[in-house]
Parts: structure tokens; sequence; C-alpha cells
């Protein structure tokens, strides 16, 4: 696709980039004041700024609590999209290349949780887990981010399943490859790049959930559900410090993964 | 006495209620150019994915120098596959994506940087081992799948559509070095394309298909000069198709009344007297004056004139039915000008007598 460019008039130009600047600033403002006010030299994360500190950085990564949850979250961001990758590829992969009875409305049933909203699907999950006699824990927090994350996998995955990465599958089969030698040695690694798209969106998704996880945690909770019982004892630049750690590391996947695709952009068809 | 490669025999292919082929029966000798001409939906590239292993016959069965190979993956065939968007394996450099073949089949080191670097050389692109993927042209994505297939020594390569993408130059200098790769490996090439032109550079053996049927099948020149049916006469380059009646025959000539008189034609025998025939005349075996076997079709009106380059293609309709349009071809100098009333004449050695 090439895109064609009209040429603009100034005063549109101009209008066009004050748009630009009042949408990002509406956008990335309350993530600025987040960040602003984790340095506060002061007791309380609000306007006037009494100057830069970094000592509740320090509390924060003294504070064995917060600590614990960081740790909670990692491990259930990791599980969780790691599972919702490997589950999402294997579904497309199967939908894409096996002629399977009613495959559309599998594909359909598949996707479907993604238009459930986080708190019926954590309320059917509580329920279900109750029922089986379950306890809450890490672990059923991870099968919850499963539920929500396998779908986004699944599409970005079999999107790029389409008849230019059949016809690779087909050429590696007509050298003289296995069905393992196939998948180890072709299908992985030439659509790694959605994989690695896919495990970076379910582990940033995973890591900022905080419905299914306060619904299906009880002793042992993740980040957001720490960070949201510290709120109810009121507002604290710790809890900035701790917001904006949250937020730091969500933003390195995003780049890690960025670049990783970028790196490799063009490789396929084009 | 040239060994047989491929043979098909009454291969079917129905796909739900469509039948893609129907009862194909093919041989392919030994070093031959194979082109599978036809328009797209004519089961040209089915036939090819049955050669290829990858679509499964519904009835008959395909051998290659004698072996049944119906029933076995294309991995284990003797055939090897250059798809049309060339199929490269992304995630690898050159020489990965050509060494590939031998790998698969357990070869190691040295002898497969030689065999990778031998293809490489034949494709020329030696230097071109270590380019990944996105870095190379559409020619050269072209060369390399060629490589690819070729290094596992294929005794039947399958070729679909391998041009499609190219543009017209780049398109003419690879079917040169299609054809001159093929004369040098000598084992036979079956090709795919919608374009009759590349067929008629290519091919050795012209396969024209359509409707999942084989229309024609021989030599570029007989196909054109002598097409078998109404359609490879019109597919097959340009044809005015006269129907008529057979009306009489003698020394090997068939009579016919048509609407532009009795036309001579060769192909005395293939029908008989009182028989509906269409005769076919291409635009450059009517000609604008009487010569040594011609025959005159009457006084026609020029309707339009298309200049060509090396010739002129001329519409012309006969003054005594207006309803029916020739395409003649004319000089390129000195061509009448629409309106312009000529004289036209068959070039009776050239008309085809077509009975289907």
């Amino acid at each position: 696709m090439t895109a064609t460019t009209l040429p603009a008039d100034r005063p549109l130009l101009l209008g066009g980039a004050l748009y630009g600047c009042l949408a990002y600033l509406f956008i990335f403002s309350p993530v600025l004041v987040l960040v602003l006010f984790s340095f506060q030299d002061g007791q309380l994360p609000i306007p006037p700024l009494k100057g830069l500190t970094l000592r509740w950085y320090e509390q924060v990564l003294a504070d064995d609590q917060i600590m614990t949850a960081l740790a909670h979250s990692l491990l259930v961001a990791v599980g969780s999209a790691s599972v919702a990758c490997l589950l999402g590829f294997l579904a497309a992969y199967g939908v894409a290349r096996y002629r399977l009875p009613g495959a559309g409305g599998l594909a359909w049933l598949i996707l479907a949780p993604a238009t459930l909203s986080y708190l019926i699907i954590a309320m059917g999950l509580l329920i279900t887990f109750g029922a089986v006699g379950m306890p809450r824990s890490l672990l059923t927090v991870a099968i919850g981010h499963v539920v929500i994350n396998m779908p986004i996998a699944f599409a970005l995955i079999y999107s790029q399943l389409g008849a230019h990465q059949l016809n690779i599958e087909r050429a590696a089969r007509d050298l003289g490859a296995g069905e393992l030698q196939l998948l180890a040695l072709i299908v992985v690694p030439s659509l790694l790049p959605a994989i690695v798209a896919a495990f970076a969106l379910c582990f940033s998704l995973s890591w900022d959930e905080f419905i299914i996880a306060f619904l299906l945690s009880q002793f042992e909770v993740t980040l957001p559900v720490e960070i949201w019982s510290s709120l109810r004892s009121g507002l604290n630049p710790a809890i900035n410090a701790a917001g904006t750690l949250v937020f730091g590391l969500s933003l390195g996947i995003f780049l890690m993964a960025l670049t990783f695709v970028l790196a490799r952009r063009g490789i396929r068809g084009g | 006495m040239v060994a047989e490669a491929v043979r098909l025999s009454n291969v079917s292919k129905q796909f739900g209620e469509v039948a893609a082929l129907r009862s194909i029966d093919l041989a392919i000798e030994d070093g031959q150019y194979v082109v599978l001409l036809g328009p797209s939906g004519s089961g040209k590239t089915t036939l090819l994915s049955i050669l290829g292993g990858f679509v499964e016959p519904s009835s008959g069965s395909v051998a290659v120098h004698g072996r049944d190979v119906t029933a076995i993956a294309p991995a284990k065939r003797p055939t090897a596959t250059v798809f049309q968007d060339y199929a490269l394996f992304p995630h690898m450099n050159v020489a990965s994506n050509v060494a590939f073949g031998l790998r698969m089949r357990g070869q190691r080191g040295g002898p497969v940087k030689e065999a990778v670097a031998r293809m490489l050389e034949l494709v020329g692109l030696a230097d071109f081992a270590d380019r990944r993927i996105d870095q190379l042209s559409g020619g050269q994505r072209q060369r390399i799948a060629l490589a690819r297939a070729l290094i596992i020594e294929p005794e039947v390569l399958l070729l679909d559509e391998p041009l499609g993408a190219l543009d017209l130059h780049l398109r003419r200098r690879m079917q040169d070095e299609l054809l001159e790769l093929q004369r040098r490996i000598g084992s036979v090439f079956v090709h795919v394309t919608h374009d009759q032109e590349e067929a008629m550079n290519l091919a050795d053996l012209l396969v024209v298909m359509q409707s999942g049927r084989i229309e024609d099948i021989g030599p570029p020149r007989r196909v054109y000069l002598r097409p078998a049916t109404a359609f490879t006469a019109t597919f097959m380059g340009d044809s005015n198709l006269l129907s008529g009646r057979v009306c009489g025959g003698e020394c090997g000539w068939a009579k016919v009344e048509t609407p532009f008189g009795i036309l001579r034609c060769r192909g005395e025998g293939q029908a008989s007297e009182g028989q509906a025939v269409q005769v076919s005349l291409r635009p450059e075996h009517i000609l604008l004056r009487n010569g040594a076997d011609t025959q005159p079709m009457g006084r026609a009106r020029v309707i339009y004139a298309v200049f060509q380059g090396t010739r002129s293609l001329l519409t012309v309709a006969p003054l005594e039915r207006e309803s029916v349009e020739l395409r003649i071809s004319g000089p390129a100098d000195g061509c009448p000008a629409p309106g312009a009333e000529i004289d036209i004449y068959a070039d009776c050695e050239r008309a085809v007598l077509l009975t289907a």
C-alpha cells in the first residue's frame, strides 16, 4: 500500500498540530501527574510541588508487602501470558490448518470471552472455583487472566496464518520437513513477531488488571490490588511511586516488543 | 526412445459440487518443458497441486518414471514446487533457505555448503548467501525459490505462475533464464500460466485447459496453427470463427459453406457431409490481396483500424452482412482507413476446420 498525502493549508496544519497536542495532553496528563508527584518532597501527592525527592521510591522498594505483590504480579503476568499464547497459538493453528466441523463457529466461540466484561468473567470464575472447591489464590487469578487474554493471542496469531504462510508451510513440507520439524523450524520462527506481540500485549493486560485479580485472590495479592488497598488509607506519594514503577514496566515491555517486531518488519512477504 | 517421465491417468478432482478436473490423461516425456495454459478456474493449478501431492485426486493415478505416487506425500515425491508467492522462509537468510531441502534429508556441513554455493551460482546470485529475504527484489526472490527447489534434484519441477508478480521486462528475461536452466539440468519442468505469449516462448509441450478439461495438447506451433477446438483457437491468440456446414471434400480439402461463400480448408474426412462445423481464421490469415492459395471472401467495410506497431488490426464488416465482424491483420503503413471498402481473401492453407 502506498499512502497518498494531500498538501495541507497552513491554518489547517496549525489547527491540526494544536488539536494533536491537546489530544496527547488529555491522554498523558494523568500519567505525567502521577509520575511527577511520585517525586513530591512532601506528605501529599497534590500541588504545589514542594521539591523533588527519591525517598518514596526508597520506601516502596523497601516495602516488603509491595515488593511481594510486585513479584506476584510478575509471576501471574509471565505465567498467564505464556499459557494464553501457547493455547492461542495451538487454537489458531488448528482452526486455520485443519478442516474442522464448524470451524467458523469455533473461532467465534474462542473469541467470545473478549466481548464479556471482566466483572462478569470474574464472577463466573468465582462461582465455578467455589463449586469445585478450589481456593482463591494466584493460580485462580492467573487462570482468569488466561481466560481474558487467550482470545487476544488467538486473534493476533490467527491473522498471520493466511495464504502466504500456508505456502511457506507447504514449501517446507515439499522439501521434506516432518510435522515436528515444520513446527519447530518454520511455523514458530516465522510467526515469532506475532507471538512476541501477543505475549507483550497479554503480559501488560495481566500486569495492569484489577477486577479479576481482586475478586479471585485472597491472601496473596497482585500489585494493582495492593495499591488499591493502600489507597484506602489515603493519598500518599509512595503510591504514586509504586504506580510509576507499574507504568514503567508496562512501557518497557511495550518498547521491547515494538523494537523486536520492527526489527523483523518487512521480512514476511512484502 | 525417450522415456516417459510423468503419466496422469484418468485424474478427476471434485471440490464439493464443483468438478475442478474431469478425467485428465497426460503423458510427459523426459526433458520436456511443459506449460499448462488456461484461464483462471480452468483447473491448471489444481492439476499442478495434484502432481506436487498437495491435493489428492478424487480418482485416477499419478506416476513419475513408472512409480505410482498418487498416495505419496509431497515430501517423499520426486517433485519440488516453486510457489507463486515464492514462499521463502522469512526468518532464514538466503543460504539457509536454499539449504533447507538438504538439511531435511539429514545432510550437514561441507557438502551442503558446496551444494548451496553451486545452486546460487546456477541462478546467478553467488554473492547473496548471507542476505536476508527482505533485502531481495522480486526477481531475486524468484531465483532463490528456484535454487531452493532445485537443490534436492527433483525429477519434476513444478512452477505455479512463477513470473506472475514480475514486470513485463523482467518476466521476459526470467523466461529465457528458466528455459536455459531447464535445458542445462534436463529435468521436466511443469509451468502453469495464463499468459499465452509466455506459454509459446517456453513450451515443448503445451497443454491448453478449460473447465477442468484438456482442450488441446501438443507443440505450441501445432496448437497455434492447427488448434483442436474453438476455445484453443480463440484463447491461444485471436481468431475469427465462421459457422458453416460441410458441403463436400476432395484431395485432403474439405469444402465448407459459410456466410462468406464456400471456403476450402484442410481436414477432409474430419467431418461428414452436411455436418455443422466452424472454420477458424486467424487475423493474419485473412489477406487483403489475392495470392497463391487464397479464396475471395467478398467485399467488406473497415469499421476500426488500430495501429499496433509492426501491424495494424482492422475490424471489418462484410457489405452483404453487416452484423458479422471480422478481425484482420493489416500492414502498419498504408493501412485502409475506417469507412474504406476492401476485398478480403482467406488463406485456405491456414484455415482450420473445427468440429468441436
